[in-house]
């Protein structure tokens, strides 16, 4: 019996070791309060224990690709981690003016005729707002964020997340339309729990300027 | 009677505006360096007392079909200028009076300088158009030019407003048909829903219009001198033709005087391409010897983005 008990200890301490290092999973499931799926929702988590983030890596080649086609932004809403570049591809035949005016990334590309694409680098986290100068309408935000533990809901209002570790996490929620983004503390055993984790959200009113064509002009003189 | 003062023929000056529209589409699709964006328009227009008369027994109403086709390129010239050109041809029908059956056609330019970035930066745009017109009633065939500043800014995704300045005249065949005034208007816009916009405006328009009498009530009416020595001494010299605008024996002239107006409009979209509108207008005009008339106008449009 003796003699085991160095085998137990070592048993023991790899268990242990796989416990701490072992991947997870967290899946979330965004509703209205009436059931409706929400899509676009940016789910994050950030690791509280003081672990350190994975390099992010070298932005070499675009991470995110943002249409202007349509005369709208697609997709509407982007998450890349800090330091990505996203590259802008004016897919329209019509010229375009990329705009921000948000605090992480100030920047616009004016005559922006079409065929053309430019490749913006986003160095601060923070949710920074598209516009286009020339068409009012068009909106999109990239949501820039330090931790790569993030996803995207989908059209069913699902966001999985894969492969991160056990442990304490900040879980952050963003929608354009949240009043606030839901903010909690969080943790991951090291078994992914068998259902999503459901978040209901108020959606403020959709406030995007109209696109359909203004009113003709009256009778005239 | 003065007689009407000779004009280049309207028909010519509107067929040569043409021959220089359609020359310069194409050009105007390679300096624009971009595909035009077309957009079109379908009105039914009822109008009370459409021949702007002032005596009662003179009213007449009718409704008015129009389309409209506009190709329109734009082009950024500058980070904070763009220039738009549109060609607009519009033709109207009036099933009850044929003489109101009108074409018009021509190009429209305009230059926007933006005060910043983004929808709430505000915008001065200076826009000429020229219009050539090709009526059923050949007296009115004739060129007309326009040019317009307009100051607009957005408070906030539900509310905006502008104003505006301009001067337009139309060179018809017959002087009667000959008009020119200076126009100033202010506009707000109502955004309760990304869906629903409600607009409305006021303006005041000075210089000469074209109204309409029947010839009994012109002639044996204000020219004898029913309203008074002063009108029927200005009905005397002021330009004139018969019409036979809404039925035989009418007259058409040109006065001196201004139209105030007042409308709104209510425009549902019904996709991220189509609206509709609604609108009303009341215009209530007065010549410069006080002679007066009112217009209420309804109108339905539905209007679409290709």
């Amino acid at each position: 019996m003796l003699r085991l008990r160095p085998a137990l200890l070592l048993f023991t301490l790899a268990c242990g070791g796989l416990q701490l290092f072992a991947q997870t999973g967290f899946e979330a499931l965004v509703r209205t309060a009436e059931g409706k799926p929400v899509a676009d929702a940016i789910l994050s988590l950030t690791p509280l224990d003081g672990q350190a983030l994975p390099a992010a890596p070298a932005p070499t080649a675009p991470a995110a690709r943002i249409s202007q086609i349509g005369q709208e932004y697609e997709p509407l809403v982007t998450p890349i981690r800090t330091g990505s570049p996203i590259e802008f591809p004016n897919l329209d035949t019509v010229q375009h003016h990329i705009y921000s005016v948000s605090k992480p990334k100030r920047f616009e590309i004016p005559l922006y005729d079409r065929g053309r694409t430019e490749i913006v680098v986003f160095e601060n986290p923070g949710v920074v707002t598209l516009g286009c100068n020339i068409h009012d309408w068009m909106l999109a935000y990239v949501v820039v964020l330090d931790t790569p533990w993030f996803a995207k809901s989908s059209t069913e209002g699902r966001a999985a997340l894969a492969n991160l570790p056990a442990g304490r996490y900040r879980l952050d929620l963003w929608h354009p339309r949240l009043a606030k983004p839901i903010t909690r503390e969080i943790t991951l055993a090291a078994a992914p729990a068998a259902a999503p984790e459901e978040f209901t959200v108020t959606l403020r009113p959709d406030r995007r300027l109209r696109r359909a064509p203004a009113p003709g002009a009256g009778s005239g003189y | 009677m003065k007689p009407p003062r000779a004009l280049p023929s309207g028909s010519l000056l509107a067929a040569a505006l043409l021959a220089l529209v359609a020359s310069s589409a194409g050009a105007a699709a390679e300096a624009f360096a971009a595909a035009p964006d077309y957009s079109a328009r379908a009105t039914y227009r009822w109008t009370e007392n459409i021949s702007r008369a002032s005596g009662p027994g003179d009213f007449r109403d009718t409704g008015e079909y129009e389309l409209s086709a506009t190709a329109s390129f734009k082009r950024q010239l500058t980070p904070r200028v763009f220039a738009n050109l549109d060609f607009t041809l519009t033709g109207t029908t009036s099933p009850e009076y044929e003489l109101l059956d009108r074409i018009e056609f021509g190009p429209r330019l305009t230059l926007k300088r933006k005060f910043g970035l983004g929808p709430y930066a505000p915008t001065l745009s200076a826009a000429a158009t020229l219009t050539g017109r090709y009526a059923a009633l050949h007296a009115q065939d004739g060129i007309g030019a326009r040019g317009s500043l307009t100051f607009a800014k957005r408070f906030d995704s539900w509310i905006a407003a502008s104003v505006s300045g301009e001067w337009a005249g139309h060179v018809a065949e017959r002087s009667a048909f000959s008009v020119a005034h200076w126009a100033a208007d202010a506009s707000l816009i109502l955004d309760p829903h990304p869906r629903l916009r409600f607009t409305t405006g006021v303006s005041r328009l000075e210089g000469t219009l074209t109204v309409s009498a029947s010839r009994n009530r012109f002639v044996n009416g204000a020219l004898a001198g029913a309203l008074g020595p002063k009108v029927a001494s200005y009905f005397a010299r002021i330009p004139k033709a018969d019409t036979n605008i809404f039925s035989p024996a009418w007259v058409s002239y040109r006065l001196e005087g201004y139209v105030d107006s007042w409308w709104f409009d209510l425009s549902p979209a019904l996709t991220e391409h189509t609206s509709l509108s609604l609108r009303y207008e009341r215009n209530h005009a007065e010549s410069i010897v006080q002679t007066e008339y009112s217009q209420d106008i309804l109108s339905v449009s539905i209007n679409h983005a290709f």
